[in-house]
């Protein structure tokens, strides 16, 4: 689930202890009503007990996620694949009027983006961005999408344009037509 | 959105109207029994669906909105060549079928709200899908495009999520809702096949799987480790039924079965394989000819779930993960052999790990124990080999793989377990028959 945090130990320790509380209740209140049970019933019923101690925190889990989903705006939901990456869905949205629909794309990413998630994810934000166009090997490519990488140094190019500007410590997007 | 939902419970009628064909055509159900057979026809339909879907796609098929639908009516029309079954009766849920629908309930209102942002969802599952649907096919420029992650992958999935958009257009935050409904009609299936042949605390096992944290953060992810699991425990399930109880349709969903698991996923294929295995060599003790059928199951389902899209993929030269070829280099397997202890201990910590299955795993292990100290040692055995040596093909696979280990592991360990762990689930309350002297259910005059 997206919007699950990390519970703090005190939150941890609290909802287990809520959850102890109630099978302990629970068993004290249903004990004299419980039929004779089989070891391998005893088992099973034994280890449903234990796993109910963590109900309270697995309720927690559906409310903080439904907290945090319901109140996503069209732009978040929308992106939140790329934005679980460190990366703007928009990064690579001005390539779309500049790169031809017949046109193929290859990328490249440097060690000026911060994030190595964002790094190994930025090929696949700008396939879905770019969707139809298909990707190319960079010596087959009429474009090139670089990001942290001076697009020169990837292959020759004929004129580069800013496809997004540098965005806080994200680098900008550059594009290059591959000259041939 | 509310529309489109609708538009994906249409597909997912014509996936169930498809199934339900197939289970009849197989002699699983007849007349009034539908009503106790709708989950594994559901899961049936499926995999038949998904492994007939990529066969056309690779044949050139656009599969539009009307070839959807005349697919699913093509397998749905079995229904008329319903042979002599067994009657089936849904069993009565109780006290846990109502906890079950409680927190899949609560289940289904936590995804509607669930973007698509899991990182193999938005970067291939996906994409393949609505590439699928809005070039009309299997373009093979956008296919076989080196950008493409795991472009080797099979087609099942993204075929069915596909059949989803032709209904209800690009609309990524029902996927989830989609896996829901897998889980939905495997939980079902438990209830059909499991429930009324063992005894009555087998119906905690599913109150425990709709429970477990991984389950909610994997039908949140919309990947295709939850379908896989799903065909791969009821694969396991009627290849039992088949072992015990030589139910001939049971024999011919297994195939359905494997055929789905092998085209779901790279992974599908060891574990097919094991399930064969197992089950062959279990019936061999008894039946030659009943090991060799189970055998010439799997096999036939591997050739047809796997074959043609591996044909479509070196056609396009695009490089494959899961590889023969690595598993059997003894030059990699000794370069890597330090890879084994760590996959091993992580594969046992994510198994074991509470904060994904709760207490499911020691359950099942201590459940084991219990079945071979009360003589119960065939099905316990079975149900224990299909779980271990699927994790064993697990660890084979983290051992050559092509990915740094650490990495490989972080990102996918804990969603491949899903497979050895529901199949264990399904397979072991069966060691536990009903009632101390309680007979199997007999075996449908064929």
């Amino acid at each position: 689930m997206v919007g699950v945090p990390a519970a703090s130990t005190a939150t941890t320790l609290l909802l287990f202890a809520l959850g102890a509380l109630v099978v302990a209740i629970g068993y004290a209140a249903a004990r004299r009503r419980l039929p004779p049970l089989g070891l391998d019933a005893r088992v099973v019923a034994l280890a449903c007990a234990l796993s109910l101690v963590a109900l309270p925190w697995i309720g927690w889990r559906f409310v903080e996620d439904l907290r945090t989903t319901t109140h996503y705006d069209a732009y978040e939901r929308a992106n939140a694949g790329p934005i679980q990456a460190f990366l703007p869905g928009y990064l690579v949205d001005a390539a779309r009027a500049v790169v031809p629909r017949d046109a193929t794309w290859a990328s490249a990413t440097g060690p000026a983006v911060p994030y190595p998630v964002a790094r190994l994810a930025f090929p696949s934000l700008v396939l879905v961005t770019l969707f139809p166009r298909p990707s190319a090997p960079v010596r087959d490519a009429t474009w090139l999408v670089a990001w942290g990488v001076d697009p020169r140094r990837v292959a020759r190019v004929s004129r580069v344009r800013v496809a997004h500007a540098r965005l806080g410590p994200l680098p900008p997007v550059l594009l290059g037509k591959v000259a041939r | 959105m509310i529309a489109d939902s609708l538009g994906l419970a249409l597909v997912n009628a014509l996936f169930l109207a498809a199934g339900l064909g197939v289970t009849a055509a197989a002699g699983w159900w007849r007349g009034r029994g539908v009503l106790g057979s709708l989950g594994v026809s559901y899961l049936a339909g499926v995999a038949l669906y998904g492994v007939v879907a990529q066969l056309l796609y690779v044949v050139g098929v656009a599969m539009t909105r009307l070839e959807v639908i005349a697919l699913c009516l093509v397998l749905a029309a079995g229904t008329a060549l319903q042979r002599a079954a067994p009657e089936r009766r849904l069993p009565r849920f109780g006290l846990a079928g109502g906890a079950v629908a409680a927190v899949l309930a609560v289940l289904a209102v936590d995804l509607w709200f669930q973007p698509l942002w899991a990182y193999d969802a938005w970067t291939f599952w996906t994409p393949k899908a609505h590439a699928l649907a809005a070039l009309g096919g299997l373009d093979a420029t956008w296919f076989a495009q080196p950008e493409l992650v795991s472009r080797d992958y099979p087609l099942l999935l993204p075929a069915v999520e596909a059949a989803g958009f032709r209904f209800t257009g690009y609309e990524t935050s029902l996927l989830d809702l989609q896996s829901w409904l897998f889980v939905c009609a495997l939980l079902l299936a438990f209830a059909e096949v499991v429930v009324p042949r063992t005894r009555r605390w087998a119906t905690a096992l599913p109150v425990l799987l709709v429970l477990a944290p991984s389950l909610a953060d994997q039908l949140a992810s919309a990947e295709a480790d939850l379908p896989l699991a799903a065909f791969v425990a009821c694969a396991a399930t009627t290849g039992y039924l088949w072992w015990q109880e030589r139910d001939r349709s049971a024999l011919l969903l297994f195939g359905v079965f494997c055929a789905g698991a092998a085209a779901t996923k790279a992974e599908g294929i060891p574990f097919v394989v094991v399930v064969t295995a197992v089950f062959a060599a279990a019936a061999l003790r008894r039946s030659a000819g009943a090991a060799l059928a189970a055998a010439a199951a799997g096999a036939v389902a591997l050739a047809v779930g796997v074959l043609p899209w591996r044909l479509w993929v070196d056609r396009h030269h695009i490089p494959q993960q899961a590889s023969l070829g690595r598993v059997t280099d003894t030059a990699l397997l000794s370069r890597q052999a330090g890879r084994v202890p760590i996959a091993a201990r992580y594969l046992l910590e994510r198994l074991f790990d509470p904060r994904a299955w709760l207490l499911l795993v020691p359950l099942l292990a201590c459940l084991t124990i219990l079945a071979w100290l009360r003589q119960r040692r065939e099905t316990a055995v079975v149900a224990a080999s299909v779980a271990l040596f699927c994790v064993l093909a697990m660890l084979l696979a983290y051992w050559t793989s092509q990915f740094e280990i650490h990495y490989h592991l972080a990102t996918s360990a804990r969603r491949v377990i899903d497979a050895p762990i529901f199949a264990w689930a399904f397979l072991l309350p069966l060691a536990f028959p009903r009632g101390p002297d309680a007979e199997l259910p007999k075996a449908k005059a064929s």
